[in-house]
């Protein structure tokens, strides 16, 4: 069973919006899940109604085993959301105090961790200041900090890298790989691709409300039976004529074939080694994540 | 509660709300005692605080009556946007997201902000209190009752602005409404003259009606004067506007369990 599971979610605001159009994922204990999706692709929706911040028009869903119904259920996650507006009035540090009594966590063990956290996000020295005169980019981390108050099993990231220079990314996507270390979910909604790339073990690509592929990064990214060859192709007189499947690329001793069948590569290698061409790698093409989600998109993308 | 009611008190600190509430029972203090020093001048003789005994006694109690009265309307005036700015786009998100449900979240928050700006007008009243006590050598226990039902109204008034805010989600409608109904329980303490000028039954039914249902603070703050200089009193302004204020309240709960941030 899945820490987070949704069963055909959907969402309909007023007004007859689809936001969310059954959307059904499952996500593993320990994992990073990501989701992606363009503008409008009801991420953040999906992310809103798991925490019951709006309502869920039909569908279902439980984190932990509990109904999303349950307050009970969110005391395990932790939640950065996207343009947050945290309440100005506190510092840095009175708003983890403040967020540690929301979730009923209090006396001196929630001081320490309060400390703890404030090392781990880089905001020790301003946490007695005010939050509207923090940058962007604090705002970001103190946020990181107040999501991670509870200790959670389950950490929703809404866009966290946004409007963070290129070192706080670095420093983000660093406290979310040491998160992941202590066995800790993390879902992160992110349009940044190499982001994701770079920290998910898991993708969900959502276009307009529903969600068109899921799988893993090394699936997603992988060309569909395409295969990339190298091998001693020069030192021999081979005639390509013999292997199954279409040449899509000769760049001497590299080439590129596309197959009908995926059992076909066995062939091929079967070919080559009677040929006595010695192999050097046999490797299902890569494309980017980037390269994958605007063909997700673009194939999605119903007939006018 | 504990989280909420700091969150509430940090507010109010940053707004500097409680500077208002200094100034007030600033002038209200110089006001008081000021009025030790005035002689009246009747038929030829003068006469002074001490010497007109019970009638200074009634002008007091009005004065920290109408004082305490000042204070509900500013103090439901600036806790009016609390509720609305907690739920703002974006701000909704952090308060939504934790184990706590919408009910108790709002009820809290709701009492929290009694609590918070009750104790400043409780510590604005004292102060009145210790002013008078010592410049006068007046102090009765019936005193108690224009605090006690100040907070009272506090509580109807902060339901007219938490259903508003929650209805609305926007806290400039949240002060209007306040005032709508401040000023339509003013105009609805006519109804008795509406019932003998105009004929028509309708209109009648309908003042009766919407004066029963409407909270009345102004008539409250009069309940309170009476019962600090021990008069008796109709309770029915008091038990129909907390009654307001509690059904108020239910339907603040119920629209904000429906809604979408």
């Amino acid at each position: 069973m899945g820490i987070i599971e949704t069963d055909r979610l959907t969402k309909v605001y007023s007004g007859g919006v689809v936001a969310l159009s059954d959307a059904t994922i499952e996500i593993e204990k320990g994992e990073i899940f990501a989701l992606l999706g363009p503008n409008g692709a009801g991420k953040t929706t999906l992310f809103k109604s798991l925490l019951s911040i709006v309502s869920v028009t039909r569908g279902d869903a439980h984190i932990n085993g509990i109904p999303i119904t349950n307050p009970e259920s969110r005391k395990s996650i932790g939640y950065l959301p996207e343009n947050h507006r945290f309440p100005e009035h506190h510092t840095g540090g009175s708003l983890l105090q403040s967020t540690a009594h929301l979730y009923g966590i209090g006396g001196s063990s929630s001081s320490a961790r309060i400390e703890s956290l404030l090392e781990l996000v880089g905001m020790s020295k301003w946490k007695k200041t005010k939050l509207r005169k923090y940058s962007k980019g604090m705002t970001q981390r103190i946020g990181l900090a107040q999501a991670l108050i509870p200790d959670p099993d389950i950490l929703m990231l809404d866009e966290p890298t946004d409007g963070v220079d290129p070192v706080g990314k670095i420093e983000i996507r660093n406290a979310l790989k040491q998160i992941k270390s202590e066995g800790k979910t993390i879902f992160i909604n992110s349009h940044l691709l190499s982001e994701v790339e770079s920290v998910a073990d898991r993708v969900a690509i959502l276009v307009g409300g529903k969600v068109r592929r899921i799988g893993s990064v090394d699936e997603l990214t992988s060309r569909k039976s395409q295969y990339e060859i190298e091998a001693a192709f020069d030192e021999t007189d081979f005639d390509f004529e013999t292997i199954k499947g279409r040449l899509l690329e000769d760049a001497g001793n590299r080439i590129v074939v596309e197959l009908t069948d995926e059992n076909d590569i066995n062939a091929i290698i079967d070919t080559l080694r009677s040929s006595s061409i010695s192999i050097r790698s046999v490797k299902p093409l890569k494309i980017s994540l980037e390269e994958s989600f605007l063909e997700t998109v673009s194939s999605s993308e119903e007939p006018k | 509660m504990r989280g909420l009611i700091k969150d509430t008190y940090l507010e109010l600190l940053d707004r500097k709300v409680i500077y208002v509430f200094a100034v007030i029972t600033l002038l209200w203090i110089i006001g008081a005692i000021g009025s030790r020093a005035i002689e009246l001048q009747i038929q030829g003789q003068s006469f002074n605080a001490d010497d007109i005994g019970m009638a200074f006694r009634g002008m007091l109690l009005g004065a920290l009556n109408m004082h305490m009265y000042i204070l509900v309307f500013i103090t439901a005036m600036t806790a009016a946007s609390v509720i609305p700015r907690m739920f703002v786009r974006g701000r909704a998100d952090y308060y939504l997201s934790k184990p706590i449900s919408r009910t108790s979240l709002l009820l809290k928050k709701t009492l929290a902000i009694l609590i918070v700006y009750g104790a400043l007008m409780l510590a604005s009243f004292f102060i009145d209190l210790i002013a008078v006590s010592l410049s006068f050598g007046f102090f009765e226990f019936g005193m108690i009752y224009i605090i006690a039902i100040g907070i009272v109204s506090l509580f109807i008034w902060l339901t007219v602005t938490t259903i508003a805010g929650i209805a609305t989600g926007s806290y400039s409608m949240s002060i209007i409404a306040a005032f709508l109904v401040w000023i339509a329980q003013w105009i609805l303490g006519f109804q008795y003259y509406v019932e003998k000028l105009i004929d028509s039954k309708l209109v009648v039914y309908t003042v009766k009606t919407l004066y029963y249902i409407v909270p009345k603070t102004s008539e409250i703050s009069g309940i309170a004067g009476s019962l600090a200089e021990g008069d008796p009193v109709d309770l029915m302004p008091l038990w129909s506007s907390v009654l307001f204020a509690f059904v108020a309240l239910a339907a603040a709960v119920m629209i904000f369990h429906r809604k979408d941030y």
